[in-house]
């Protein structure tokens, strides 16, 4: 028997309320919101260094409620950085972010926390954060690279 | 300005002063992000929930033009707000367009945003163009909504055609409707054709 398709046709609100009278242009649009995030840096990337802290104790506590609660923690706060990290043009940490999001979310599968594993990318987390590193690409790029080979490494020691 | 428009035409005129936004996001700072873009675009009205289910209070009693959810918001409520809203008969937001921010994207999880009745799915960190481009593509969209079987959202049988403008540089994991694959659930019985 074939499914029953039911067909909708609504009004797009947005698309008419977009095409009404005044209004401002697409490049000040674009302009107050750029202004607007810039406004809010300094406040953002002190968050993210206390999010980073908060990661490197719920990994290291030893006395979290449970070890899957532990895990969503870590991925949570992971997935924020990844976020709130690469708005501000923090590239590597977001990337650095987006690998322990990667792994918290693999470690869903076993249950296990690779208290390790998490303590690598909290410095280097940490480690990109420092001004003498934040101000020298080439040195934020070779950190990244190592946090790839540790991550190879650790994979390929795995199978 | 910092980045350029691109191929929005930067002398283009629009108006958001009169929408209401719904935006879910999980954390405080990602919540401020969103809010602020939004009000840099010229947004007045955003509403921020703090769960999922005030969310869908909220919806029951106002009137939103464009909803951003992030999939994770309320410890994965997001999701589930917009499968309930999809399915929500008589609620005025049921196709109201809908964004899914996605912090941590896999294929898996842009499928499952997809199938939840999202009309765009949008990969964070994201910039304010690429947010305003998602808003037009929205504002544009004209597919019908379908409710079949568990699905209740856009028609996925109708062609994408891009963004307006189609920008060059967008991510290919931006455009929901060539990376997602083939849907959880057909929207239509696979013997007949599209129209």
């Amino acid at each position: 028997v074939a499914p029953v398709i039911r067909t909708y046709h609504p009004e797009n609100r947005l698309a008419k309320a977009l095409a009404s009278p005044g209004g401002i242009t697409v490049g000040l649009a674009l302009n107050r919101a750029e202004k607007a995030l810039d406004d809010m840096r300094p406040e953002c990337l002190s968050a993210l260094d206390t999010k980073i802290e908060q990661i490197d104790a719920t990994a290291s506590a030893a006395s979290f409620s449970s070890t899957e609660s532990a895990i969503e923690a870590v991925y949570a706060l992971s997935s924020e950085i990844l976020h709130e990290a690469g708005m501000f043009g923090l590239a590597e940490l977001s990337e650095v972010a987006r690998s322990l999001c990667n792994l918290t979310d693999s470690l869903r599968q076993t249950a296990s926390l690779d208290v390790q594993a998490i303590g690598v990318h909290v410095a280097t987390m940490k480690l990109l954060r420092r001004p003498d590193v934040e101000s020298d690409p080439p040195t934020r790029a070779a950190v990244l690279d190592g946090l790839k080979q540790i991550s190879v490494k650790a994979a390929g020691g795995k199978t | 300005m910092r980045r350029m428009a691109g191929a929005l035409d930067a002398s283009r005129k629009l108006n958001l002063e009169r929408i209401s936004v719904l935006a879910l996001e999980q954390s405080v700072f990602s919540r401020t992000i969103l809010s602020q873009m939004l009000r840099g675009f010229g947004v007045k009205n955003i509403h921020s929930p703090r769960s999922a289910a005030d969310a869908l209070i909220t919806t029951e009693s106002s009137v939103f033009d464009l909803i951003v959810v992030d999939p994770t918001f309320d410890a994965g409520g997001g999701l589930e707000f917009a499968r309930l809203l999809r399915r929500a008969s008589g609620n005025k937001n049921r196709f109201a367009p809908m964004i899914l921010a996605i912090g941590h994207s896999t294929k898996n999880a842009v499928g499952i945003s997809r199938d939840a009745g999202a009309n765009l799915v949008l990969s964070k960190p994201f910039a304010p163009k690429t947010l305003l481009e998602r808003i037009l593509w929205a504002a544009a969209d004209k597919r019908p909504y379908v409710e079949v079987g568990a699905y209740v959202g856009p028609d996925r049988r109708f062609k994408d055609e891009g963004l307006p403008g189609n920008p060059p540089g967008m991510r290919a994991s931006d455009q929901l409707r060539t990376s997602v694959g083939t849907a959880g659930e057909p929207s239509q019985p696979p013997d007949q054709s599209a129209e």
